[in-house]
């Protein structure tokens, strides 16, 4: 997966790429609005992150260039500015996805893959982990082959943990992704916790193994390998 | 009152008392003037009379009397009286009452008195008054015909630019558009008017537009650098060496990290509909928008095993800004929810056209229902603060022009919003 990130604070750059990285995606980066361009001219991209704060200009403009490209390239926005006018600018000249900053990581990183998924052709919107396979068009859980029946909460959190499986994601990013980050909800990592439960129990019920790992005190981890498990 | 309306009635009302009290002058000084006269002819006939009478001698017999004088001997010799002059109603031949003016006189004649009353009709002092009257009236009239032209052509002409500038005042927004006043106008007070209000709109102008920018550039600031830290965060994480004691400070930092985030992102929300940015409005539908915010926070209500009671009296719709309007009535379900009694506890929720009213059960907070909605801010960054969120709430409600009051009974605390 080729992305380009068009943001021009060096650290927030930095701290993108390594994520990105270590889940092996090629990352190119722009700090300008004319950097992004011409890069957007010479290679293909799966996914861009835009910022649209820019020292030459809104990042907005890259749109004009992204026209010119014959590939449907997907953009996400990254945005300082938490205003519905930008938002429904952005979405309104073709951006697939908005996130306002400050963000997790996590959340992201799912995002990209979801627009990734979305804007490729060959059956690529199925999502899979060992004997768990999601199929995000039709909104369906198999394990084992077998389909199992979620709340839309536990399928949001199966799909965002599987998305940055063998990360720990915090309770935060969870909660944010589910409740969004608007409101102050001090009991919902609570709640989280009971509908990973919940989701646990329903794989489990068809054969599936226990992926999704508590990592004491600060969040979850959806991974095969038990010896990760945090603490002694 | 309009201006020229209080203007005209001012005027008025000056010429109603200087008319009138000229009138009162005018009456005095002619009347006056006629009475000299006619004080002075009776005086004269009093000197023809007197010549008249020499040569006459009581023993005749002489009672002379007409309707214009008479004369009679007078008996006591000694009591020679001065002349008075005096008004008198008699009665003349035809029945009718007549105004005379009267000369009272003892005249002294060959050592003969006489008393002589010598009387002057002076029926045209009513005419003479009737006639003063009339002139006012009509004066007054002409004087009133006169203002109500006087006043079109003021407002057509010399006002005109004023109540330009006044409607332009009315129905601008200073705030989103640079306002021109016009100042090309003849009269210097309007003019200078005209080019202070300019001063002034270009001022309110640049300076709203100046805090927006600044509002919206700390936000940009300090967005940044949260991600970044919340990004680095992350990626610690992800660290093998990390024991259970670090991953505790690493999530600490999360939490807080999470409460500056929310904190900012209030004030920012505070500023900006202070600043008027939330301009934007639709038909916002209530009964669809407070299911959706209930469905949100479903956990909670399972967990803390409430009773919901929607009542929705009508489809009621209402214009406001989408986003405000779901952060109004997500902050004040949740608050229902979150204050409400930790097992078996209710909400009711009415809505009908007028109102909408949010009844929760609850222990008694002690919350003073008079300065509920506005809390200090440094009080709620505790975490289980409702301050910044009421306050919130109070702003949207006032730029809204919905009324907010809070009732607080045994058990029940009662939200309302008069639509």
């Amino acid at each position: 997966m080729k992305i380009l990130i068009v943001e021009d604070d060096q650290e927030l750059l930095r701290t993108m790429l390594k994520y990105f990285d270590s889940f092996g995606y090629l990352c190119e980066k722009a700090r300008t609005v004319a950097r992004a361009k011409s890069q957007l001219l010479e290679h293909t991209y799966d996914c861009v992150v835009l910022d649209l704060n820019l020292p030459d200009g809104n990042g907005l403009e890259i749109f004009q260039t992204l026209k010119q490209t014959p590939q449907k390239t997907g953009v996400l926005i990254l945005s300082a500015k938490d205003s519905l006018a930008d938002k429904l600018d952005g979405l309104e000249l073709g951006a697939d996805d908005y996130l306002t900053k400050p963000f997790h990581l996590a959340e992201l990183n799912a995002r990209v893959k979801s627009i990734v998924r979305r804007n490729q052709f060959k059956g690529n919107d199925i999502v899979e982990f060992n004997e768990i396979k999601i199929d995000t068009t039709a909104n369906e859980v198999l394990v084992n082959d077998e389909m199992i029946k979620l709340t839309k909460k536990e399928y949001e959190l199966l799909l965002f943990l599987m998305s940055n499986s063998n990360r720990i994601v915090t309770k935060q990013s969870l909660s944010d992704h589910i409740w969004g980050d608007f409101i102050e909800l001090y009991d919902s990592y609570d709640y989280i916790y009971s509908h990973l439960k919940n989701l646990r129990k329903k794989i489990l019920e068809k054969g599936g193994k226990d992926y999704i790992k508590t990592v004491y005190g600060i969040g979850y981890k959806f991974s095969a390998n038990d010896e990760l498990k945090k603490g002694k | 009152m309009r201006l020229l309306d209080k203007t005209i009635l001012v005027l008025l009302f000056s010429a109603l008392f200087i008319t009138g009290l000229s009138s009162v002058i005018q009456y005095y000084w002619v009347k006056t003037k006629i009475e000299n006269r006619v004080d002075r002819k009776l005086l004269r006939e009093k000197k023809l009379i007197k010549e008249q009478l020499k040569g006459i001698h009581p023993q005749d017999g002489f009672n002379y009397s007409t309707e214009r004088a008479s004369v009679k001997f007078s008996i006591n010799n000694n009591t020679i009286q001065t002349d008075s002059l005096f008004y008198d109603k008699v009665l003349d031949k035809d029945g009718e009452k007549t105004n005379y003016r009267i000369l009272l006189t003892w005249v002294s004649v060959e050592e003969q008195d006489f008393r002589v009353e010598i009387r002057k009709e002076v029926e045209e002092t009513n005419t003479f008054i009737q006639s003063i009257f009339l002139t006012f009236l009509l004066t007054l009239f002409s004087v009133f015909l006169f203002f109500l032209i006087l006043k079109y052509f003021l407002l057509k002409n010399t006002w005109a630019p004023f109540f330009e500038t006044l409607a332009l005042l009315k129905n601008s927004d200073f705030q989103s558009h640079p306002i021109r006043f016009n100042h090309n106008i003849q009269i210097k007070e309007f003019k200078d008017l005209n080019a202070e209000l300019n001063i002034l709109a270009e001022k309110v102008y640049t300076e709203f537009q100046s805090q927006k920018t600044f509002t919206e550039n700390i936000n940009h600031e300090l967005m940044t650098p949260l991600s970044i830290i919340k990004g680095k965060l992350e990626l610690i994480i992800q660290s093998e060496n990390l024991d259970e004691q670090d991953l505790k400070l690493v999530s600490d930092i999360f939490i807080t990290i999470d409460r500056l985030t929310k904190l900012n992102k209030s004030l920012v929300l505070l500023s900006k509909i202070d600043n008027h940015q939330f301009e934007e409005k639709v038909a916002v539908n209530l009964p669809e928008l407070i299911a959706d915010i209930v469905n949100l926070f479903e956990d909670q209500i399972r967990a803390k095993n409430l009773k919901i009671r929607k009542q929705f009296e009508s489809e009621t719709t209402r214009e406001m800004n989408e986003m405000l309007a779901y952060v109004l009535f997500s902050n004040l379900i949740k608050n229902a929810i979150f204050h409400n009694l930790d097992d078996g506890g209710f909400i009711h929720i009415i809505l009908t056209d007028k109102k909408c009213e949010i009844i929760n059960s609850g222990k008694n907070s002690g919350l003073n229902p008079k300065n509920i909605f506005d809390r200090f801010v440094k009080e709620s960054t505790s975490e289980d603060s409702i301050g910044l969120g009421l306050s919130i709430v109070s702003k949207i409600c006032e730029l809204n022009t919905i009324e907010i009051q809070y009732e607080q009974t045994d058990a029940a605390h009662t939200i309302r919003l008069v639509l």
